[in-house]
């Protein structure tokens, strides 16, 4: 249930359910307190970044950083530095998977046949890969907001027709 | 959000992800202050090499 909601959670702010919206972001900001939030990526490579232990008393409050909270402006982050605990492993099944969704067809990505004579010598993952591998997790729990006014992004989940959210 | 890709990533490779916060700021503007994050994150494959920057902008309001 955890992975992936604080993504969907904030896409519900972005579409205007807000006071449900802040509901929900109270229970994840308890679940990052917990530190139960963890993020599943693809090849079940688990990234995690501090939890933001937040004692905010609205969401509105605060935003926390690097798992500090920041209830006033505080330049001394400024230069901080996160690294993610565990390396996104790139396999030829996952480009296969990502080109798949999202309806790439070139031979330079999946034949390495046909991608030895192309420019890179060998077949590469389509650079829009990257969007999927959870970075946003990785910077969304680097930061987290009271009020996630600029962040809509929802790229990674795969919705299905029998999806509840 | 823009991205900068710098190499091929390629099957077999394995990335690391290195985020840095570049910029904070306030502004003030008609609803109140503002705060501003400016996140810059690095990917590096296996070699050390850099296969792309990803830098986000997040704003807050705070009340």
């Amino acid at each position: 249930m955890w992975p992936g909601l604080d993504i969907a959670v904030l896409v519900g702010l972005d579409i205007g359910a807000a006071l449900g919206g802040f509901q929900i972001l109270g229970q994840v900001r308890q679940a990052l307190a917990r530190g139960r939030v963890e993020q599943t990526q693809h090849e079940g490579v688990i990234a995690s970044a501090p939890a933001c232990h937040s004692s905010a008393r609205s969401p509105l409050d605060t935003m926390c950083v690097g798992g500090v909270e920041m209830t006033d402006y505080d330049p001394t982050l400024v230069g901080r530095v996160f690294e993610a605990n565990h390396p996104i492993r790139i396999t030829a099944e996952m480009i296969a998977s990502f080109c798949v969704a999202v309806g790439e067809t070139s031979p330079l990505y999946t034949d390495s046949e046909a991608a030895k004579n192309g420019p890179w010598g060998g077949p590469v993952a389509p650079p829009s890969i990257i969007a999927a591998f959870g970075a946003d997790d990785n910077v969304l729990r680097l930061i987290s907001f009271g009020w996630p006014a600029a962040c809509r992004r929802d790229g990674r989940r795969v919705r299905r027709p029998d999806s509840r959210r | 959000m823009d991205v900068e890709f710098v190499a091929p990533i390629r099957a077999g490779d394995s990335l690391t992800i290195s985020s840095r916060i570049e910029e904070l700021y306030e502004k003030t503007g008609r609803s109140g202050p503002l705060t501003f994050v400016v996140i810059r994150s690095t990917y590096r494959n296996q070699h050390g090499g850099v296969v792309a920057f990803i830098n986000q902008r997040f704003t807050t309001r705070r009340q």
